[in-house]
């Protein structure tokens, strides 16, 4: 992945261009990585921010990390914010006011996906979320939660073992609802 | 008795992260313990899922945040990013639509039922096809589904402009062994759904001709022996 560094480090730079390839090749995997933390309804709203934030942070790239890491993290810390309902709070509003024009949401095909991880526990969910979802090695993913890579192992594997026994409840007819008590 | 400590290993096998120890020990336990050789053939059935689970349409990001960085340099005068940290605003515009700019993510389950509309009679479709991220001369796996509705069939070869030659693996089956044989052709029986997705084969594409990043899609072809040849767009998941 070595020129996505280059891309990060020339938009950093001022090269408009590099900010937009850069930001196109990552899109996809910030907004999953949103639908996954907050959920799909709110996900192309948290994932807009957590752009513009990544717009608004690159100066503080240092080139050294691995672009994708730090992209994650300044996208990982937007989520935070939105979960903790600062922002969520004022999406809101800006839905309510354009309600009266806004389309249909279109069928983005990761309502089943979103709807097996609200299950996890959020620091699994995290952990399942870049390694499976997105493929970050342990190793990218520990640097990007700040943790030992240890922790991504064992949330992983909790994670793992946890959709299978959604899965298994759900198969055998109970309602599965709440996440696992963490 | 209490397996718990084995999952970690067998989670971290189905990624390749288990160091080599663990995966000596990992097989002699595999070995005399059933409910483990469960558990991994049901994560691996977990694992292969997520794998090839279609991308998501994702909006256009990419627009809104520069034009962002546009109004705030209106107001601010041209001026390096550094002079809009601490700024704040949300713009709030989202881009329905692919029309509106550069669509990255290609679902290939669109792509699939696209193809599929324009059928005249059952034929095999590709439903999903992901790659994974590799860099220029070195080989990857691609991910793909097929579920063919009509008669028997055969895949009998694949081709990838991207690759300077595409194979087709079996993964010989039981647990501890990663053993890939290269097979030549791949039987897809009348009214099967899910080849490649249960029958453990995977598409290899060898020699990549560029570096694949995520977000990429890459042209696979998969040529038929009865039905022809049906290009599938993977997407590069990393």
């Amino acid at each position: 992945m070595g020129d996505l560094n280059e891309l990060a480090v020339a938009a950093r730079n001022g090269d408009r261009s590099a900010l937009a390839s850069l930001l196109g090749r990552l899109q996809s995997e910030v907004w999953r990585y949103c639908a996954a933390m907050v959920g799909t309804a709110d996900a192309d709203d948290a994932a807009q921010e957590a752009m513009i934030r990544v717009v608004t942070s690159l100066p503080t790239y240092g080139g050294a990390a691995p672009a994708r890491v730090w992209v994650m993290g300044v996208v990982r810390h937007t989520c935070l914010d939105w979960l903790r309902s600062a922002y969520r709070r004022r999406a809101l509003l800006d839905r309510v006011q354009r309600q009266a024009v806004d389309t249909p949401r279109s069928e983005h095909g990761w309502t089943e996906t979103a709807d097996l991880l609200a299950h996890l526990d959020p620091d699994r969910r995290e952990a399942f979320v870049l390694t499976q979802l997105l493929g970050f090695s342990y190793d990218l993913a520990a640097e990007t939660c700040g943790c030992a890579v240890g922790t991504i192992r064992s949330r992983v594997a909790r994670a793992r073992i946890d959709l299978l026994k959604a899965v298994q409840a759900a198969d055998a007819g109970e309602v599965v609802d709440g996440r696992e008590p963490s | 008795m209490d397996c718990t400590q084995w999952h970690e290993t067998i989670s971290a096998r189905l990624d390749g992260e288990e160091t080599v120890e663990e995966s000596r020990a990992l097989d002699v336990h595999l070995d005399t313990c059933t409910q483990c050789r469960l558990l991994l053939a049901n994560l691996s059935a977990q694992h292969r899922w997520f794998r090839l689970h279609p991308a998501p349409t994702v909006p256009d990001l990419v627009t809104a945040a520069l034009r962002d960085l546009a109004d705030a340099e209106t107001v601010a005068g041209p001026t390096r990013l550094a002079a809009r940290n601490g700024r704040r605003q949300v713009v709030a515009m989202r881009l329905v639509g692919a029309a509106a700019a550069v669509a990255i993510a290609v679902t290939s389950a669109a792509l699939a039922g696209a193809f599929r509309g324009g059928m005249a009679h059952a034929r095999p479709v590709v439903e999903v096809a992901s790659a994974r991220a590799a860099a220029a001369g070195e080989s990857t796996l691609v991910y793909l589904r097929i579920d063919n509705s009509g008669a028997s069939d055969v895949v009998t070869q694949a081709s990838s402009p991207v690759a300077s030659n595409v194979a087709f693996h079996r993964s010989a089956g039981h647990a501890g062994e990663a053993v890939m044989q290269p097979v030549t052709t791949v039987a897809a029986p009348a009214r099967s759904a899910g080849l490649f997705a249960s029958e453990k084969v995977h598409v290899m594409l060898e020699g990549l001709r560029k570096d694949l990043e995520p977000g990429d899609t890459v042209p696979v072809t998969l040529t038929f022996g009865h039905s022809g040849s049906v290009t599938v767009q993977a997407t590069v998941t990393a």
